[in-house]
């Protein structure tokens, strides 16, 4: 965020009315309200502008800006309460001492958690209005609140809405020019006076007990027991394996790549380039064996975009549903063993569709200790969708167990880095304390919007850089410095790692992007046990250039390089040692 | 005691919270000092969950064990 909301401490103590003789006809409309009551889905609305919505409390961690009516307009990331405990905590209190507007957006169905935060709203004195969202929930569990008694009771204007399917959005439009100050004040600062008028004030507006619903009731707590979660968390796992692993990568890559890409669009290509009449090593930049318009587009358009876009699915899948937080609780217990919370698994969950956003969403973890870990983690021993998407159509050819013996190979190592750094770093992790939102069924249409903009977001964001990858290898070639290369680390990979010298060009892929590396492995007839090898090395290798850039920002440019010459040393270590001990089992 | 050695599928009230930071939180979440609260899993070394008013908390076991409740 930028510096004009720092100093923004006073807002939850300031006296009632302090601002509010600011117009609400004009200047900044502020969204606030608890994590994952709609505030994106109500902003996209009115602004157009599409905020990420989700089923898990943070996922707006930057504050998303958007007009509405020429009128400046931010999301603030969502927040039990004001005050200066965490980053969104700081953000959110500096934006609403800035609103001159604030729409607070509720969740209908359970109210009684979001009053805390709203007579804290009311308590600032900045004209607001109340976004009743959710209220068809609410209705279909028989705790819809009396909308008028909680108007007459603080004051505003309260707008009972559905923001994804767009109802209220227009009354709440309009209610926005009418916004005013909360009257409601507060005799005693403490949270636990507000609690006890937040619990008052939600017996006054909602005078009823919430309907039993049978089947979303058992799996809300079925799912967070270890008999009934785990199966469900493997079953899971399992559907996402078949469909990103199986259909995607095997049966429909199968067509895409070899059909569609090879055999149609890279003759077509080097066609056109032939009947231009360029030639020499122009040709060969373009359209030879690491050609821009033949194997980059190939590699992008035909095997990373289906498989990307099954992941993100996959993904979307688990955060709409709710299901995210409920697989934090259940593996807190394995991530306490490496210094993090179950908190950590959103990072890490994330990690597998794009490591660079995994680093980011670090920012949710709460010490600085714990996003070291989970950034090293990440950087380490995570392969993003790309790399895995590659790795999981390399191994799966070969049977099972190797891909079995990937996945320990990988986890052995996130635990041995987690657990070092446990150990080594000073401190100590904070508990997990987590809400549990509501089991939903995911909307088809939310999910598809998700699949593609996040898609179309690592699209953006991997094809340039593919594109400088192939462009330096093509040019290493035409010079000769491949071959130059390729001596050079000769040793390291016949002697060291018993792969083939050809395995060195994937080093230089890897540079750039390490699935770039894993792609080049394709075409070389590894044994599956040079395939294990080599993509356990290129797992293990230097993160991709985006990574790097973003855990320079967020950790320091020391941190950044440390991790970046520590993945040279691991990786290649325990591709030796695990070259060695395939020879010695007897299956190299 | 602590709500950690409280059965599952069993009511309780939290007598005290005896953590500042989870104090903060939980009383910002609605399971504050004085609330009802029903235990509606224990894994096993791991989170408590808790659930009132059909909104549930997961909270790590060192934590839990923090958390106070009346024996009885």
């Amino acid at each position: 965020m930028s510096g004009t909301h720092k100093n923004g401490a006073d807002v939850a103590v300031s006296p009632p009315n302090a601002v509010a003789s600011a117009d609400p006809q004009k200047g900044l409309v502020v969204l606030a309200g608890n994590p994952n009551v709609g505030k994106s889905a109500i902003f996209t609305r009115l602004s157009g502008t599409y905020a990420e919505v989700s089923n898990f409390p943070g996922t707006t961690v930057d504050a998303m800006r958007g007009i509405w009516n020429d009128r400046p307009m931010l999301d603030a990331p969502g927040t039990y309460g004001l005050g200066e405990h965490s980053e969104e905590e700081r953000i959110t209190t500096g934006l609403v001492k800035d609103a001159a507007v604030i729409v607070n957006v509720v969740d209908a169905a359970h109210l009684d958690r979001d009053l805390f935060l709203t007579l804290q709203l009311a308590e600032s004195g900045v004209p607001m209005v109340i976004a009743l969202n959710l209220v068809d929930e609410a209705r279909k569990a028989g705790v819809e609140p009396d909308a008028a008694e909680l108007e007459q009771a603080l004051g505003v204007p309260v707008i009972p809405t559905v923001a994804v399917k767009g109802e209220g959005i227009d009354e709440l439009a309009q209610a926005i020019g009418r916004a005013r100050p909360g009257t409601w004040q507060l005799n005693g600062a403490d949270d636990m006076a507000r609690r006890r008028a937040a619990d008052d004030l939600y017996a006054r507006v909602v005078r009823r007990e919430r309907k039993r619903r049978r089947i979303a009731d058992w799996l809300e707590r079925a799912s967070v027991t270890l008999h009934w979660g785990l199966p469900m968390l493997a079953l899971s796992l399992a559907g996402i394996y078949f469909l990103v692993g199986v259909l995607v990568a095997q049966n429909l890559v199968e067509f895409t790549e070899t059909r569609l890409g090879q055999e149609l669009w890279e003759p077509f290509a080097r066609s056109i380039i032939d009947a231009t009449g360029i030639g020499g090593p122009i040709r060969e930049i373009l359209v030879g064996e690491f050609g821009l318009f033949t194997m980059t587009v190939t590699y992008i358009v035909f095997l990373l975009a289906p498989l990307v876009a099954a992941f993100y699915f996959s993904l979307a899948l688990l955060e709409d549903s709710g299901f995210l937080p409920r697989i934090a609780t259940l593996v807190d217990r394995g991530l306490s063993a490496i210094g993090l919370n179950g908190r950590a698994v959103i990072p890490i969950i994330l990690g597998f569709g794009c490591v660079t956003m995994g680093t980011i969403t670090t920012r949710l973890l709460s010490t600085k200790r714990e996003k070291t870990i989970a950034t090293a983690v990440l950087n380490f021993a995570i392969p993003c969708s790309a790399q895995l998407a590659v790795i999981a159509a390399l191994l799966a050819g070969f049977g099972g167990a190797w891909v079995f013996a990937y996945a320990a190979i990988i986890i052995a190592m996130l635990i041995a880095i987690g657990t070092t750094l446990d150990r080594a770093l000073p401190g100590e992790s904070p508990p997990l304390l987590i809400e549990l939102p509501p089991l939903r069924w995911p909307r088809p249409n939310a999910v598809l919007k998700k699949t593609l903009t996040k898609g179309r977001w690592f699209m953006q964001e991997a094809t340039p850089w593919f594109a400088a990858g192939a462009l330096i290898v093509s040019v290493l070639q035409v010079t000769g410095g491949l071959d130059l290369w390729q001596r050079f680390l000769r040793p390291l990979m016949v002697n060291w790692l018993y792969l083939p010298a050809e395995a060195a060009r994937t080093i230089v892929m890897g540079l750039v992007r390490r699935d770039f590396g894993a792609a080049g492995l394709y075409d070389m007839g590894l044994t599956p046990a040079q395939a294990l090898v080599a993509l356990i090395v290129i797992t293990l290798f230097v993160p991709c250039v985006a990574s790097i850039m973003v855990m320079a920002k967020e950790h320091g440019a020391r941190t950044a390089f440390r991790i970046w010459v520590g993945t040279w040393v691991v990786a290649f270590a325990v591709g030796g040692v695990l070259a060695r001990l395939l020879t010695w089992i007897g299956v190299a | 005691m602590g709500i950690d050695r409280v059965p599952v599928g069993s009511w309780t009230r939290i007598e005290a919270i005896e953590d500042s930071t989870a104090r903060r939180e939980l009383t910002r979440l609605g399971f504050e000092e004085g609330a009802d609260v029903e235990v509606v899993s224990r894994i096993p070394f791991g989170p408590v969950v808790l659930q009132r008013r059909h909104r549930q908390v997961a909270i790590g076991r060192e934590l839990a064990r923090r958390v106070r409740v009346s024996s009885q």
